[in-house]
C-alpha cells in the first residue's frame, strides 16, 4: 500500500478477478464497489450498518461495505453479487429468489442474497431459525420476508441437489 | 471524500505505537463499526486512523493459567463461537452472540466494543460479570486493569489515546459458577440495548456464596448492582429472595430518558431482567445449569 498525496492504492481481488485501484482511505467500500469499480449491484441504504442493503462477502465473510474503510479492503477478497451467477446461468440463491418471488422493489435482493450465501457456504442445511438469524441485519421494506426465507430454504435444497450430482457429473 | 484523515494499518504492535505517537489526535481502530460511522455522523475527526484489526499479536484466544485471554482484534463472531470461549466464559460467548447482525460482529471486535465505552455494550456487561480485566500497552509499558474501573463516562476511559487494549482477560468459570445474560431492545436480531443485565452467582450447598450483577444502559457507565448483590448473597435462593434483589437492583441503577426508552420504564426493565436472570441461575440447584439462552 503506497501512499500518494491523500489518497492510497490499494489492491484486491473483486469477484475473481484483481483491482489496482486509487481510493481515499476513508471512503467506504460501497463507493469503491459502485462509483469506481462500477459494481453498482451492492446498493447503499442507511450508510450506518443498519439496513445489510450493502453486504457484500469480504474475506468469507458477511460484512457491511459501507462500514469498511477503503484502506482496511487493501489486500482483500470480496465477492458482490455481480460475482453469483456464471456464463449466464444465475446462482442456485438467485434462482429461488426468483422462482419464489421473493423480491418487490428489489432493493434489499443483492444483500439478502450475499447474507444468504455467507450461510449457505458455512452451512447448507440452515434450519428455520439459523435463517432468519443469518438475515437479521437485511432490512426488506417490502415483502414480509416469508418469501425470502422460503427462497433460501429453497436455494439450499438446489444447492444440495447439485452437489449431490457433482460425482456423476464428473463421472460422465 | 469524507475528510482528510490519514489512514495507516498497523501489521505489528510496534507499527501501531509508532503511528499512534507521532501524531496528535490519532486514534485506534479495529473494525470501525462505532469509530467509522461516528466519524461518517461528524462526531470524530481523527487526524489519523491506526487500524489494528491485523495486529497478530491481537488475534488469539488462549487459556492461560485460569483464564480466557482473548486478543481485542478478535472479531465478536469469533468470540461468540469459540468453543474455548463457550466451555470457560459461556457469559461472554452469550452476550457477543447478541450484538448487532452477523455483518456487524464479522468486522466488530471485542476490544472496540471496550473502547468506544458505550453503558450499553454487551460485551461490557457480561465481562464486568465475569470479572474480567484488560491488558493495556502503549510505548510507556504495560498494565492490566479491572474492567469494571475503566469507565469514566460515556465514550470515556481511563486508558490515555496511545494505550492499545491488547488482550482480554476473563476469569475460567467454576464449577459451581451459574451465568445468565439478558437484553432487551426493540430490534431482536441487531439493535443497541435498552438494558441488558449480566448475572454471574457462585453457589455452593444451595447457598449463594458471591453474586456478581452488572447492568448495562441505566447509568453513565455500565455498573454493578452492588446492593442487589449484597442482598442475595450468603443467603438460599427462594422467589422472594430473588423478587427482593430485583427490586433492589431497579432502585439503585440511575438511567436517563432518550430516543430508546424513559428512565423509568428502564428501571422497570432492570427490575423484570434481573430478576429473570436470577430465576435461571437458581432453579435446580444441582449440577452445572447455565443460565444462557441459546
Ligand atoms: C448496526 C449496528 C448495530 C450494533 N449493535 C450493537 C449491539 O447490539 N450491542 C453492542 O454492544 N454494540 C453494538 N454496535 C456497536 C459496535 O458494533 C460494537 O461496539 C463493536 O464491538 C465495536 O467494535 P469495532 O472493532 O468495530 O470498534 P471501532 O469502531 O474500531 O472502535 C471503537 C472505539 O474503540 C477504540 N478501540 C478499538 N480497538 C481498540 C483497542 N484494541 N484498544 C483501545 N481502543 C480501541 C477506537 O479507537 C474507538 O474509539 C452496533 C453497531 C452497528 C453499526
Ligand atoms: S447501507 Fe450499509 S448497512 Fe445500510
Ligand atoms: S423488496 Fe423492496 S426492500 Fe425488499
Amino acid at each position: 500500500m503506497c501512499e500518494i498525496g491523500s489518497q492510497i492504492a490499494i489492491s484486491m481481488k473483486v469477484n475473481g478477478k484483481t483491482y489496482e485501484v486509487l481510493v481515499d482511505p476513508l471512503s467506504p467500500l460501497s463507493s469503491v464497489l459502485r462509483d469506481q469499480l462500477r459494481l453498482t449491484g451492492t446498493k447503499v441504504g442507511c450508510g450506518k450498518g443498519e439496513c445489510g442493503a450493502c453486504t457484500v462477502i469480504m474475506d468469507g465473510r458477511a460484512v457491511n461495505s459501507c462500514l469498511v474503510m477503503a484502506g482496511d479492503a487493501d489486500g482483500s477478497e470480496i465477492v458482490t453479487i455481480e460475482g453469483l451467477a456464471s456464463s449466464g446461468k444465475l446462482h442456485p440463491i438467485q434462482e429461488a429468489f426468483v422462482e419464489t418471488g421473493a423480491l418487490q422493489c428489489g432493493f434489499c435482493t443483492p444483500g439478502m442474497i450475499m447474507s444468504a450465501k455467507a450461510l449457505l457456504d458455512s452451512n447448507p442445511s440452515p434450519t428455520e431459525e439459523e435463517i432468519r438469524r443469518a438475515l437479521s441485519g437485511n432490512l426488506c421494506r417490502c415483502t414480509g420476508y416469508h418469501k425470502i426465507i422460503d427462497a433460501v430454504r429453497i436455494a439450499s435444497k438446489l444447492i444440495g441437489r447439485n452437489t449431490n450430482q457433482e460425482p456423476v457429473l464428473r463421472g460422465s | 471524500m469524507l475528510l482528510k484523515t490519514e489512514f495507516v494499518k498497523a501489521r505489528s504492535l510496534e507499527e501501531a505505537f509508532c503511528a499512534i505517537s507521532d501524531r496528535a489526535d490519532a486514534s485506534f481502530v479495529a473494525g470501525g463499526t462505532d469509530l467509522f460511522v461516528q466519524i461518517k455522523e461528524g462526531k470524530r475527526k481523527p487526524s489519523r486512523l491506526v487500524s489494528v484489526r491485523e495486529v497478530p499479536e491481537l488475534l488469539g484466544i488462549d487459556l492461560q493459567r485460569g483464564s480466557v485471554v482473548i486478543g481485542s482484534a478478535v472479531p465478536l463472531s469469533d468470540v461468540a463461537s469459540s468453543a474455548v470461549v463457550a466451555g470457560h466464559a459461556p457469559l461472554v460467548a452469550d452476550a457477543c452472540l447478541q450484538i448487532g447482525s452477523p455483518q456487524v460482529r464479522n468486522r466488530g471486535t471485542i476490544g472496540g466494543n471496550i473502547g468506544n465505552a458505550s453503558p450499553a455494550g454487551d460485551s461490557i456487561t457480561a465481562l464486568i460479570a465475569s470479572g474480567a480485566r484488560i491488558r493495556v500497552k502503549s510505548l510507556a509499558g504495560e498494565r492490566e486493569i479491572l474492567l469494571e474501573a475503566s469507565f469514566l463516562g460515556p465514550g470515556k476511559t481511563v486508558l490515555s489515546p496511545d494505550e492499545l487494549i491488547t488482550a482480554v482477560v476473563v476469569p475460567v468459570i467454576q464449577d459451581h459458577t451459574r451465568v445468565a445474560f439478558e437484553k432487551y431492545a426493540l430490534r431482536g436480531g441487531m439493535d443497541i440495548a435498552i438494558v441488558n443485565v449480566a448475572i454471574s452467582l457462585d453457589m455452593v450447598d444451595g447457598l449463594v456464596t458471591d453474586a456478581r450483577i452488572a447492568l448495562g444502559a441505566v447509568a453513565p457507565t455500565p455498573i454493578r448492582a452492588v446492593e442487589a448483590e449484597r442482598t442475595i448473597r450468603g443467603n438460599r435462593p427462594s422467589s422472594s429472595l430473588i423478587e427482593e434483589a430485583a427490586r433492589v437492583a431497579a432502585r439503585e441503577c440511575c438511567p436517563i430518558d432518550d430516543v430508546r426508552g424513559t428512565a423509568s420504564y428502564r428501571r422497570h426493565l432492570v427490575y423484570v431482567l434481573t430478576k429473570r436472570a436470577l430465576a435461571k441461575v437458581c432453579q435446580g440447584n444441582v449440577g452445572r445449569v447455565w443460565g444462557c439462552a441459546r
